[in-house]
């Protein structure tokens, strides 16, 4: 037993006072993305064009299966056997790469709160960073950026396609081997937290789905992600050993060690080995 | 002291020392040997997300854990004897490496343990001699500073072996990352972008230079206690016979503190070799791992809670029986000496 109470996805943010500066549209696929880091990076008006949430480990993951699932790949076979290393896979890692060239070079550090504060400080023009993190921008006590930046649509990884992200429901979960009284306690507790008055007193914390909730610019991205029908994040059993296995290996061809091929394969081998383990895989 | 006293003083440190290091350990040893797995079921599913703007549903085959009849997921534990080790060390995949035709070092390097192993084991055998000589150079220096300063000395030598690792890991990064005061600093001074964190050895280097100066300190006060056993006749005597400071040091201080080398160096490679506080402290996991935050990854739950104990089991008895090799030439030295008094 599930509600959902609020949404995440990872959208674009970008500075409109800098957009409007350089005359620049908003990109809608990764590829204008690119033409668009370029120009600002020629205009020299900030530090890296791009930011990304693109640390070692369960974001990096996050970033490739958003890319990938942009490029409309699947991640498992029928008998839940990887599936990542074929033209989609490289296509994914080679869209993140050309990315990073736009980056500040140590982007392996790189988390959200890291991309909030590269916003907030102006050493980025754009990212595709969490709904959650909007409200951040306009946080007056932190952020030198307040109002100039501006929320849309993640850009698609192929024209046409549909934003190259994930759409993250969160919620509370009730057991279902818990006691009635428990259950009965547990939902108690949570819609205590979840009511309007708490909406009221955050809204710009997160994409609330509890009445008393007004979306105002900051939801604008998000919105348009689940507009252009952003699937959700496959997740499930095999798409948990699937992301650590993802976090852990795809860096190897960001740093240059590995060739893509390579990078996927030793994923697809690593989340092998773990569903080996839990008896997931035969 | 009669026998009953001695162990009714001893007993309770026993007892403990087997409830809290002799048990884990045989138990984490025995849970590499065995895997356990959940039952999963295939089933049917129509999920749809929340209606915002409008529900979308898929009906897609699942894997679910099998629950019993308290609602516990049902597994099932078998023993598998070296089949964990073996998928840690990979044995065919070295074979192949060293075959004909094979990647070599490089290939070996591309195997999770072999690159944790690789790191750990140079950063333990590159630290010990700094560490070594670090602290007794401090020990010296505070040994012939005038006495009114020895009190304050000492205190701001020992400062960095009282900060928490991982936040005096953390605040080494936070110089050095990007936008950092000593990053901004020389961008200023040098007119160039630096990224400090975007290279391999950068990482390599700032993790040992972090370790020593965090361990210095502890290897500076068990030097400088030993320093005021040295015996002064001998000392004065070398004088006399016309010895250099750095002969006496050489001949006279550096044999006195010889057992107490030892002692750190058994020490620091106990320490150095479960380094893992550097790794998250600076956020290396792309560029450097240790051995043991391979276990901490192992045993990291994904967003699923899986979990690979028996791997973390394995990976935990292979850093200790590293541990016990890089200990066996102390080990048999100190035996040596003991034996020989």
């Amino acid at each position: 037993m599930a509600i959902a109470m609020m949404v995440n996805t990872q959208h674009l943010m970008y500075r409109q006072d800098i957009f409007d500066e350089l005359g620049l549209e908003v990109p809608t696929t990764y590829d204008e993305m690119l033409q668009t880091a370029a120009a600002i990076q020629g205009a020299g008006v900030v530090d890296y064009p791009v930011g990304g949430t693109f640390r070692t480990g369960w974001n990096l993951a996050e970033e490739f299966v958003n890319m990938y699932l942009g490029f409309g790949g699947t991640l498992f076979n029928d008998d839940k056997t990887p599936s990542i290393n074929n033209e989609n896979g490289v296509a994914a890692l080679e869209m993140m790469q050309a990315l990073t060239e736009y980056m500040d070079p140590e982007y392996l550090g790189s988390d959200s709160t890291y991309v909030q504060q590269q916003f907030q400080q102006g050493d980025i023009a754009m990212a595709v960073l969490w709904a959650s993190r909007a409200g951040a921008m306009d946080d007056p006590a932190e952020s030198q950026v307040v109002e100039m930046v501006t929320m849309a649509a993640a850009p698609s990884a192929v024209e046409g396609g549909p934003p190259a992200s994930t759409v993250w429901w969160d919620g509370i979960v009730i057991a279902e081997n818990i006691s009635d009284e428990e259950a009965a306690a547990a939902f108690q507790v949570a819609m205590e937290g979840m009511d309007a008055e708490m909406v009221q007193a955050n809204n710009d914390a997160a994409i609330w789905l509890i009445d008393g909730y007004e979306p105002n610019r900051l939801s604008e991205g998000a919105i348009a992600n689940l507009m252009g029908g952003t699937p959700p994040y496959p997740a499930s059993t095999e798409m948990g050993l699937m992301h650590t296995a993802l976090g852990d290996n795809l860096s190897d061809f960001l740093i240059g060690a590995e060739s893509a091929e390579q990078a996927l394969a030793d994923a697809e081998e690593a989340y092998l080995t773990a569903a080996r383990e839990s008896g997931l895989v035969q | 002291m009669r026998r009953s006293t001695f162990f009714a003083f001893v007993a309770p440190s026993v007892v403990l020392m087997l409830v809290f290091m002799a048990a884990p350990l045989v138990i984490v040893l025995v849970q590499s040997f065995y895997l356990t797995q959940n039952v999963f079921e295939e089933v049917t599913v129509e999920s749809c997300t929340p209606g915002f703007p409008n529900p979308v549903c898929t009906e897609e085959i699942q894997s679910r854990r099998v629950l019993d009849d308290n609602g516990t997921p049902v597994t099932e534990t078998s023993f598998v004897g070296w089949e964990t080790y073996r998928i840690l060390l990979q044995p065919e995949a070295v074979a192949e490496a060293f075959s004909v035709g094979g990647g070599g070092v490089s290939a070996l390097l591309d195997i999770d343990f072999y690159k944790a192993a690789r790191f750990t084991i140079t950063f333990t055998l590159i630290t010990l001699p700094f560490v070594i000589g670090v602290g007794l150079l401090i020990a010296l220096a505070v040994n012939n500073a005038i006495r009114s300063l020895r009190g304050p000395v000492i205190f701001v030598s020992l400062l960095p072996f009282i900060i928490t690792p991982v936040i005096g890991a953390l605040s080494i990064r936070w110089l050095f990352v990007g936008d950092g005061i000593l990053t901004a600093a020389l961008e200023g001074i040098l007119n160039e972008d630096i990224a400090v964190f975007a290279h391999g050895w950068a990482f390599e280097i700032l993790m040992m230079f972090y370790r020593v100066w965090h361990v210095a300190p502890f290897a500076f006060v068990i030097f400088y206690a030993g320093l005021q056993t040295v015996n002064q006749d001998t000392l004065e005597s070398a004088i006399v016979d016309g010895a250099s400071r750095f002969e006496r040091l050489r001949y006279v201080i550096i044999p006195h503190l010889m057992p107490l080398i030892i002692f750190i160096a058994l020490i620091h490679l106990m320490d150095a070799y479960r380094a893992f506080d550097e790794v998250i402290g600076f956020r290396s996991e792309a560029h450097r791992i240790t051995l043991q935050w391979l276990t901490f990854n192992f045993l990291t739950p994904d967003d699923s809670g899986n979990r690979a104990i028996s791997r973390a089991s394995a990976a935990s008895m292979l850093t200790m029986l590293g541990i016990v090799i890089l200990l066996i030439p102390l080990l048999r030295r100190t035996w040596r000496d003991h034996r020989g008094s």
